[in-house]
């Protein structure tokens, strides 16, 4: 290091050093680098008191805490250790830490180590308004800066830091009374900052035993994680290879990296997909070798003579704790040896049996977990399994998703935590021991209780909840928002490239068309009759991005969450109710801003031309869909409002006769909706979705809408603008639904989407018409979702959207609730100069971005709708039992799997094994006496509430015609939240 | 990865955004050339040296002005990594023209009809904004030679990074992705003679870094002015 001469005076630069450093290229070159740094004298300290910083910037410590912690008697500020953040991130979110300085030094430690301890970090210092935490800028401060050259090692380095840090802030906070304390991970490293005069350094532990405050008991538990674990010389796994190791692997391709994947039937199977051609490498039992559903891993293959098959049999934890005594469970949990040996042991059995018997049937490839590349876990919700034992400290805690392993955890509050709902995390898979190690979080409420129950949903389909914060309600329009009719044209005065225009189109019979009870309406349509001839059609839509601009807090929100999540009982809104259900919803007789497509059609639907303009409109009337259906029937009414309906209709019926000649799909899924009964939030039965002509009137006018406008925004920006494409499933895919339409006599076609369709409309049974829905639902099943993508990232051709059988699609329609439809929607304006384009939307890097997010937000979305529906067909068949028709989906080897149409409950019920049972996985039958149950036949089942479990209540399945013997226990597939439900 | 600027607001050597680098200079340094100058602007460092005017070759000759003749070129050795050649690369090459192109509507070039005036720049270490601060060294050299021009040109470079100006850009701040714009002001005004974009910048935010841009340029054009007045006593009146 050197001191330099500094010519250049500035505000707070009062240093100047050039450090070196080496380091590594890619190509294995060792480089030097010299580098500056400056320090600094107008750092502040942080803290409220302190009179000399004040000048220099926000403080943000001060809150008094002469008297929460026996140890310390006088008010102080703590700075954790880098260790202490990475291990205990999670007991700093408690009140109880009031005073947190965190230094560069260790911030930029934490940030390079551990992403998750980063995140919380940065999340409690600058994305909470608390003013509990601040950063001190020691690297840059010219009195505790530490060289690098007088240290030997990193870590020295970082204590070192931290020490000239503590003695500093001691002298400097020395006239208003306040201390900084640091607490260390380990003793050992507070007995060195003692050595070395500074008094004030307590590990961790100590500090939270002596805070005076009962939830100390909670942070403690969050601590506990194992000190050292028991060195027994029982290793249950392999050991990991290093990251280099695995990385030589791969470019030798002995191993794979892919994603770890639990199969939702079987917790002993897995699959990880190894390449681009999406074909898997099958993984069971032990050698799943710690890896956790997520999970990025390298596999290696096994030898052929170890291929397996999956075993088609449906292993759930619940149906084998069933069998399991609550005794056993204690030995699970406090004598290791055997359990790792109960544990090894029965892998062992299962796994060697079965591989024989597999060799000859068809053994797949089948692989090993030889390391993982990147651990993906989080925080998990779930519940603490009952424990026989009073009072222990270890108990294994069941996550409320299926695929996640019980965790183990040390608590000292089981019975306190035993009715609740918890958070915990994974801290490590050590190889001794079965289980995962980790730690209790924080509790989210009880056990059954609604709230808890919606909050665990929505915590674990990661959906933003919280309200919207009070920069977000500062950008709303007033509520008595007028519009401005400053640059509003007539109809007859547009012309295509009019910039900052809007046109008056309220004289026109615009009207909405939507479910009952929907508040946020953003489309709204209009046909009427030109002097031509012609027909005009209008598409229109809310103009939301009048009111979300470009960089507001609104529009980072809204970014964030992506959509609105429609759950039975609640509504998770993208944009706050003023926008999303009064000043962008088109409620009739108000007028309202609008984005309109309008297209010039002939009688025969076919488009003359298209124009995009932003409008006034006035809606006529919010009519439903049932309503909409009785004017269109009705041949009394004749007004404009109705003919302009009818002509609608018409047309929506030539345009969807096209699509489905081009060889759009019409698929099914099993989702049902419930009725709710608002004042108690339940649910009172289940909405019959009876299919009228309304509903495709308006989905056919709205997809019209999607393809023009991205035909035109692709046209205007090929590289960035946000598409939204359906891959063409492979054929491998739908190998399933093939071999059930052929159990049954019917042949698909998957040649092209037209044949196809054409093909599921060929296979229809006059006596049991569920079968082509059902048919129509596997097939579903076998497809990927669709995604948004920003353009020019694939070849073209892959811009197809599938299902709908169109070369390129868009969402525009619905900008109140998704933040694509936002997007596109800033494109058109800019595209037709209504509008200036946000810089960020093109650039094709950011719109990738976006879009990823905006996947995984939607398919979370989805997830915890359905999730949201499941929790209500617990809550309605309390106390309800239920005969209903039931279609067999699947034959396992050890039990059928059973959908419920009504209800959308699919569920498994187990066949105990006797000698006049024979069940065929192969080929799809349960043969018992003279009975015999295919795939795909109806049946007649019991439904009801088991509720013998008090914490885990769930549906249960009767077979009751035809009946067979041994069909007895059974258990709810049809989520992948198997417990609790 | 570290980022340009942290979750604090401060870059990674401790400055803010808008804070340059120290700056160095010496004029004078090789007795052989009528001017030349050092200049170091942090751990940037540029030798450079100017020749004549003197008569230009005639192929090369104006009748009405004289011809700036520059050569930029950087040291094998002033980077990370050790370069190949010192001359010649596009970017060199670039860089040459733009140096040229500046001086020209710097230097009063009518006064010297038929002549040539040489300018030589040698990066001699690459810590980033090196045609900014080739400019700066020019303008010191030229100084030493006492060639008349308008007035002092002072450069600077300017990145956008988080919404966010960023000046004097050190090399590990210059990434392939940050927009950069390199602009040069005659003396102490806002009369811009150079202006340089690499990668891309919205056009919104162009004003943004424009005016971020000349007012840092008016800071390098504090510290040139100081580093010129301190020479002045030194050196040889003319008349």
């Amino acid at each position: 290091m050197a001191t330099l001469e500094l010519n250049v005076k500035q505000s707070g630069i009062v240093n100047r050093i050039i450090t070196k450093t080496y380091f590594k290229t890619r190509a294995g070159k060792i480089n030097k680098r010299a580098a500056e740094r400056y320090l600094r004298d107008d750092l502040p300290c942080g803290l409220k008191a302190c009179d000399e910083c004040r000048k220099y910037g926000k403080e943000r410590l001060g809150a008094k805490n002469s008297d929460i912690n026996s140890l310390i008697p006088s008010n102080h500020v703590v700075i954790a250790d880098a260790s202490v953040w990475i291990r205990f991130y999670d007991i700093f979110e408690s009140e109880l830490f009031g005073n947190v300085l965190i230094t560069q030094g260790i911030w930029e430690y934490v940030k390079a180590k551990s992403i998750s301890a980063y995140k919380k970090m940065n999340g409690l210092t600058y994305e909470t308004p608390s003013d509990r935490f601040s950063v001190f800028m020691t690297e840059f401060h010219h009195e505790i800066y530490v060289p690098p050259e007088e240290c030997v090692s990193e870590s020295e380095r970082q204590e070192k830091c931290l020490l000239s840090a503590g003695n500093y802030l001691l002298k400097h906070w020395k006239r208003t009374g306040w201390i900084p304390v640091i607490l260390c991970g380990e003793e050992g490293e507070r007995d060195r900052f003692r050595q070395k005069g500074f008094e004030q350094a307590y590990t961790v532990k100590e500090y939270v035993n002596d805070l005076k405050d009962a939830k100390r008991q909670e942070l403690l538990d969050k601590m506990a994680a194992y000190d050292s674990s028991s060195t027994t010389d029982k290793l249950i796994y392999e050991e990991h290879l290093s990251h280099d190791q695995i990385m030589q692997g791969i470019a030798t391709g002995k191993f794979r990296r892919g994603t770890f994947s639990v199969s939702r039937e079987n917790y002993r199977e897995a699959n990880v997909i190894v390449d681009e051609d999406l074909n898997t490498w099958f993984i069971t039992g032990i050698h799943f070798n710690r890896a956790v559903h997520g999970d990025i891993v390298a596999v290696e293959l096994l030898p052929r003579t170890e291929w397996t098959a999956p075993e088609k049999m449906i292993r759930l934890r619940d149906v084998e704790e069933l069998t399991t005594t609550a005794d056993a469970i204690v030995d699970e949990l406090n004598e290791d040896d055997e359990d790792s040996e109960t544990a090894t042991n029965a892998d062992v059995d299962e796994g060697e049996p079965k591989a024989k018997k597999m060799k000859k049937s068809i053994a797949i490839p089948t692989a090993k977990v030889v390391g993982i590349i990147k651990r993906n876990w989080r925080p998990y919700c779930g519940i603490l399994m009952p424990s026989a034992l009073k009072g222990a400290r270890r108990h294994l805690f069941c996550p409320t998703e299926r695929v996640i392993p019980r965790i183990r955890i040390e608590t000292e509050q089981a019975e306190i935590l035993a009715h609740q709902r918890i958070v915990v995390c994974i801290d490590r898979c050590p190889r001794d021991s079965k289980y995962p190690l980790g730690h209790y979080v924080k509790t989210i409420g009880a056990l059954g209780d609604r709230d808890t129950e919606n909050e665990v949903l929505l915590l674990e389909h990661d959906v933003p909840h919280a309200p919207f914060s009070d920069a977000v309600i500062d950008c709303l329009p007033p509520e008595d928002w007028k519009p401005d009719m400053s640059n509003v044209i007539k109809q007859d005065q547009w012309k295509p490239k009019m910039t900052g225009v809007r046109v008056d189109l309220r004289e026109l019979n615009i009207c909405s068309v939507d479910p009952l009870g929907c508040t946020d309406i953003d489309d709204a349509l209009h046909c009427r009759e030109t002097e031509d001839g012609y027909l005009e059609c209008g598409v229109h839509i809310a103009d939301v991005t009048h009111f979300v601009r470009p960089g507001m807090a609104m529009d980072d929100e809204a970014v964030m969450r992506s959509t609105t999540v429609y759950l039975c009982d609640r509504r998770i809104d993208m944009l706050p109710a003023r926008l999303s259900s009064n000043l962008c919803s088109l409620r009739g007789n108000e007028e309202r801003y609008a984005f309109s497509v309008v297209w010039k059609m002939t009688r025969e639907a076919e488009i003359i031309d298209t124009r995009f303009h932003k409008s006034l409109i006035c809606s006529k009337a919010a009519l439903t869909y049932e309503r909409a259906q009785e004017i269109i029937d009705d041949q009394g009414m004749i007004d404009e409002l109705a003919q302009s309906l009818r002509r609608l209709n018409d047309m929506s019926k030539l345009l969807k006769h096209k699509r489905t000649a081009n060889g759009a799909l019409t698929l099914a899924s099993s989702e049902i909706r419930f009725e709710m009964d608002w004042e108690t939030k339940t649910p009172k039965g289940v909405q019959n979705k009876a299919h009228i002509d309304t509903h495709s009137m308006v989905e056919e006018f709205m997809l019209l809408a999607n393809i023009s406008v991205a035909e035109k925004i692709l046209s205007e920006y090929p590289d960035c603008a946000l598409l939204r494409r359906h891959p063409i499933p492979a054929p491998v895919s739908y190998k399933p639904v093939i071999e059930a339409a052929k159990k049954r006599g019917y042949e698909l076609s998957i040649e092209s989407g037209k044949a196809l369709a054409d093909s599921l409309d060929r296979a229809t049974d006059k006596g049991n018409p569920m079968v082509n829905r059902l048919l129509r639902m596997l097939t579903t099943r076998c497809m990927t979702q669709a995604l948004y993508f920003s353009a020019g990232t694939i070849p073209v051709e892959n811009y197809m959207h599938f299902g709908l059988a169109t070369p390129i699609y868009t969402h525009f329609t619905s900008p109140i609730r998704r933040y694509a439809d936002v997007v596109v929607h800033r494109l058109l304006a800019a595209s037709i100069g209504a509008d200036e384009i946000p810089s960020g939307l093109l650039n094709q890097n950011n719109v990738k971005k976006l879009s990823v997010n905006m996947n995984y937000r939607h398919k979370q979305a989805q997830y915890a709708g359905r999730a949201s529906v499941q929790l209500n067909v617990l809550t309605f068949f309390k106390g309800r039992v239920e005969k209903v028709e039931g279609f067999i989906m699947g034959v396992r080897s050890n039990g059928i799997q059973i959908f419920v149409p009504t209800y959308g409950v699919e569920s498994v019920i187990v066949i105990k094994p006797s000698p006049d049972t024979v069940i065929d996985a192969e080929n799809g039958f349960v043969k018992a006496g003279k009975t015999t149950i295919n795939e795909l036949d109806r049946v007649t089942v019991q439904i009801r509430l088991d509720e013998t479990n008090v914490q885990r209540p769930r549906i249960r399945l009767d077979l009751i015609e035809p009946y067979i013997e041994g069909l007895s226990v059974d258990f709810d597939l049809s989520t992948e939240q198997g417990i609790g439900k | 990865m570290m980022s340009i600027i942290s979750e604090h607001g401060y870059r990674i050597d401790g400055r803010l955004p808008h804070q340059i680098r120290n700056i160095n200079c010496r004029l004078g340094v090789y007795p052989q050339a009528e001017g030349s100058s050092y200049i170091e602007q942090g751990n940037t460092k540029i030798l450079c040296a100017v020749y004549g005017p003197h008569e230009a070759k005639r192929s090369k000759q104006l009748q009405d002005r004289c011809v700036i003749n520059c050569q930029y070129s950087v040291a094998t050795f002033s980077g990370l990594e050790r370069k190949n050649r010192p001359r010649g690369d596009r970017k060199a090459n670039e860089f040459t023209r733009l140096l040229e192109k500046t001086f020209e509507s710097a230097i009063m070039i009518n006064a010297f009809p038929g002549s040539q005036i040489d300018i030589f720049c040698e990066v001699v270490q690459n810590d980033g904004s090196l045609l900014a601060a080739c400019v700066n060294a020019a303008t010191l050299a030229l100084c030493d030679a006492g060639i008349p021009m308008k007035a002092l040109v002072s450069a600077s470079a300017c990145g956008f990074v988080d919404s966010k100006c960023l000046v004097d850009l050190s090399n590990r701040e210059e990434t392939d992705l940050t927009p950069r714009m390199t602009v040069a002001t005659l003396g102490n005004t806002s009369q811009i003679v150079l202006i340089e974009l690499e990668n891309r910048l919205h056009s919104n935010h162009l004003p943004q870094v424009l005016a971020q841009s000349t007012k840092t340029c008016a800071d390098v054009f504090e510290c040139l002015h100081a580093a010129v007045r301190a020479h002045l006593p030194g050196s040889v009146a003319i008349f």
